[in-house]
């Protein structure tokens, strides 16, 4: 329940206050806030009016082109054209080369943030994430290097890729990816050699009913070391 | 009259009147009333933390024991709201550590919390009890783990979505051997992934908490550890596992099992990441207990789901993933004749064609099979009016009504009309609607319905809706309980908003985000309700480095006694133009 903050308001202040017809006026009268209780009566009544054509509620209604409480003398485009299947309001949309055109914040699910992110991106998701495919940033050490990196395996579609763009982000060459090998931290807390298992999507060893984690929902921590050749 | 009974007796009085409307009732009596009635206020809620600042507060209550605060709108959970928007806790956390040291309960809901405030917390308070942050961020582990080490009478610590930093380290050893007054505990939103310092901590932390009732754990805790737990908790009426998974091995299964067997008081049951479906018939001996259940990270086929929900005869609250498919919710509305609240959330939204058959024949079965439903969330992708027509006459009670179909603008797919008539009988119907969230193909028509009928309607959220402005204008000329007004990618511009200004002082908030509100609308609004901010949200640059007629991308109003905030950031900028010009 609410606590009412005492904003003391008027017997009923949603009658007519009208701001619509102020707008001419607000460049005059800058000291006044004011309307009085005549004149917001008086312009409720003008602006019905201006939407209405009749009082009979079942017709079409018609929009005039321009109503004489218009702030501007540009015509208004939503309100000329009634047909709801125009694409009238501006979409923001969230281009995202991997995942096509998608709609920011829609459908309504709620998002988990970063930090929470491991392990979360089955195929068939429940609570899937709003709009993006969501980060998925994991820390990745290399042999030999104090300072570690992060990076987001959502953008990334295979072994090689990862790869190949985390050689890069410690300056090594890719010549060297032989001289390199990839290993990650799974769910159970064992280093593995990546590469073993599904990149994606998850699986069903269906002889002993195990589930078989994807890469991208198993690897908590990267880390390149050199190998033995 | 104020002479005619002592002080101690009014208060005597007031202190069997709980609920915030009474007290506020109360306190309008007369002087002496709202001066005894103030002093007495033990329990606040704050429903937008910005309508009011932490020393007006204390100022006029200085006795309070229990603090509730929101902070961010709604559409922060769908990322619509650009982080460092705002919604500090901080400075309503120091000012109450100076005015109530005897302060109890802190519950924060979208609100930012730092470590340095937690510590603040478990540290200015000496009889702290309750802490439940709800989809919080901005806090690691670390300030966990100082309320753990110092909060010595800590009944409940609540983290439900919100978004911790895991540090790694493991705080909840910081709870002393001496804590033993925890009553519930819920972590389930923590990481996946956990030293096994931190299960011990955790199993030695539930072994000695007698009175521990509610526990919700995080995907991290495994199932082999489960039955223990279990064991250690026998009275707990709230359980939420954590990883539903394990090797299939008959011995886990049997232990576990007995170990929900022993637990007659179990009422509630969540969690069930990963969850092997060999492994749900551990939970069948508690079934006909629960009234809560709630599947929604549960990825496991239609059929698994009803073998085990036509165990819980007495259900009253469902949340699914749509696996459950139609057929499923058919079965549901012939066991769960209890049902209340029924959530079906889509288990993946962004794919092209539907993984799944859930369409609106399941939530039709549902309306027509269970006669106490009231609160509907569903998420599907089509539609139809005959389908609403029916739901409305089959359940007139209901209070809560959220349909969400995925593609913007769908038509009823038979005829391919709009939304509007089938949405309008749910408003005519339902009398006692307080919460409505549309979807679909819908003009302007469907707001005339809302405005005619939807006269106890609190909240409303509208999204790729409507015609112009004159739906907007029903809306907020006809719904006469309205609150909360959330509102995106609908072409509603500056008229409505400026003819309906009085309005929007009798709401907590309106957001109107990629709608057609202009610059100098804005502007005018600010100007001229000085009880209300009017907050433009933009990160393309200032707004006035665009012409004045030009859209904002959102405006966020809301009434307030507290004047124009001074924490925003540099893309939100205030209408208030005295603000504007002295912090230019």
């Amino acid at each position: 329940m609410e606590l009412e903050l005492g904003l003391a308001l008027a017997t009923n202040p949603t009658h007519g206050f009208d701001l619509n017809s102020n707008f001419h006026e607000h460049k005059e009268s800058i000291g006044s806030n004011r309307l009085t209780h005549d004149e917001n009566v008086v312009k409720k009544r003008t602006y019905k009016q201006a939407f209405y054509h009749s009082s009979k509620e079942d017709e079409e209604i018609e929009f005039p082109p321009t109503l004489p409480l218009l702030f501007s003398n540009q015509p208004n485009d939503q309100d000329d054209d009634p047909n709801p299947h125009d694409n009238q309001s501006s979409l923001t949309l969230n281009k995202n080369e991997k995942n096509g055109n998608f709609v920011m914040g829609w459908p309504p699910i709620k998002a988990r943030k970063k930090s929470n992110h491991h392990g979360h991106r089955l195929s068939g998701n429940p609570m899937a994430q709003s709009g993006l495919m969501n980060s998925m940033y994991v820390k990745v050490m290399m042999e030999g290097t104090r300072i570690g990196r992060k990076i987001d395996l959502s953008l990334y579609d295979c072994y090689e890729e990862l790869t190949m763009t985390l050689l890069g982000m410690f300056g090594k060459c890719l010549e060297n990816v032989k001289n390199y090998r990839l290993t990650y931290l799974d769910r159970e807390g064992d280093w593995l050699l990546a590469g073993a298992i599904p990149w994606r999507y998850a699986n069903v060893c269906l002889t002993y009913y195990l589930p078989i984690w994807s890469f991208i929902a198993s690897a908590r921590r990267l880390k390149l070391v050199r190998s033995n050749v | 009259m104020a002479h005619s009974f002592p002080e101690e007796v009014l208060e005597h009085v007031f202190s069997f009147i709980d609920s915030d409307k009474d007290r506020n009732a109360v306190s309008l009596v007369c002087k002496s009333w709202y001066e005894i009635e103030r002093w007495c206020r033990r329990k606040i809620f704050i429903g937008n933390c910005y309508a009011v600042t932490p020393r007006i507060m204390i100022r006029r209550f200085p006795e309070l024991r229990s603090v509730s605060l929101k902070g961010k709108p709604h559409f922060a959970d769908f990322d619509l709201v650009p982080e460092g928007w705002g919604g500090y806790v901080d400075p309503w956390v120091s000012a109450m550590g100076r005015a109530y040291p005897l302060l109890e309960e802190l519950r924060l809901k979208r609100m930012v919390v730092s470590d340095d405030t937690l510590e603040m917390v478990s540290k200015s308070f000496k009889n702290f009890k309750v802490l439940v942050l709800s989809s919080c961020e901005g806090f690691t582990t670390d300030g966990l783990a100082s309320i753990a080490a110092n909060c010595r009478n800590l009944r409940e610590l609540d983290l439900r979505e919100s978004d911790v930093e895991d540090l790694g380290g493991n705080w909840l050893s910081c709870f002393p051997e001496s804590c033993t007054s925890l009553v519930s505990l819920n972590i389930s939103c923590l990481g996946s992934e956990w030293s096994l310092r931190n299960l011990s901590a955790l199993e030695r932390l539930v072994g000695r908490s007698p009175n521990l009732r509610r526990l919700r754990m995080n995907r991290a805790v495994p199932l082999d550890k489960l039955a223990n737990l279990l064991r250690r908790a026998p009275y707990l009426v709230e359980l939420g596992t954590g990883a539903f998974s394990s090797e299939l091995h008959p011995d886990v299964f049997s232990n576990l099992s007995g170990a929900f067997s022993g637990c007659k008081e179990l009422r509630a049951l969540s969690g069930f990441w990963d969850v092997v479906p060999a492994y749900l018939p551990a939970v069948y001996t508690i079934c006909s207990g629960l009234t809560s259940l709630n599947l929604s990270y549960a990825a496991v086929q239609s059929s698994d789901l009803v073998k085990l929900i036509t165990q819980c005869q007495n259900l009253q609250r469902l949340w699914v993933l749509d696996y459950i498919e139609d057929s499923g919710l058919e079965a549901l509305a012939e066991s769960c004749k209890n049902l209340q609240e029924l959530r079906v959330f889509p288990s993946d939204p962004f794919a092209a064609e539907p993984n799944v058959t859930l369409t609106e024949q399941g939530l039709v079965a549902v309306s027509e099979g269970c006669p106490k439903l009231e609160s509907v969330l569903y998420f599907c992708r089509q539609f139809t009016n005959d389908a609403l027509f029916t739901i409305a006459k089959n359940r007139p009670s209901l209070t809560r009504f959220r349909l969400c179909i995925i593609e913007p603008r769908t038509p009823d797919y038979i005829t391919l009309e709009p939304l509007d008539a089938g949405f309008g009988a749910i408003v005519q119907n339902c009398k006692e609607l307080r919460r409505l969230s549309l979807s679909g193909l819908l003009t302007d028509r469907v707001f005339e319905h809302i405005g005619t009928h939807a006269k106890k309607l609190e909240m409303l959220s509208i999204a790729f809706a409507g015609d112009g402005d004159l739906g907007l204008h029903h809306v907020l000329s006809g719904c006469e309980s309205l609150r909360k007004l959330e509102i995106r990618d609908c072409p509603f511009g500056d008229k409505a908003l400026l003819a309906n200004a009085a309005k929007l002082e009798t709401m907590r908030s309106l957001w109107m985000s990629s709608c057609s509100v202009s610059f100098e609308a804005c502007k005018l609004l600010g100007q001229k309700m000085p009880r209300l901010n009017v907050e433009v949200i933009d990160e393309r640059g200032p707004p006035d480095s665009r012409p004045e007629s030009c859209p904002v991308n959102t405006v966020y109003i809301y009434r307030s006694i507290a004047g124009p905030r001074l924490d925003m950031p540099a893309f939100v900028w205030t209408m208030d133009e005295e603000l504007a010009l002295r912090l230019s």
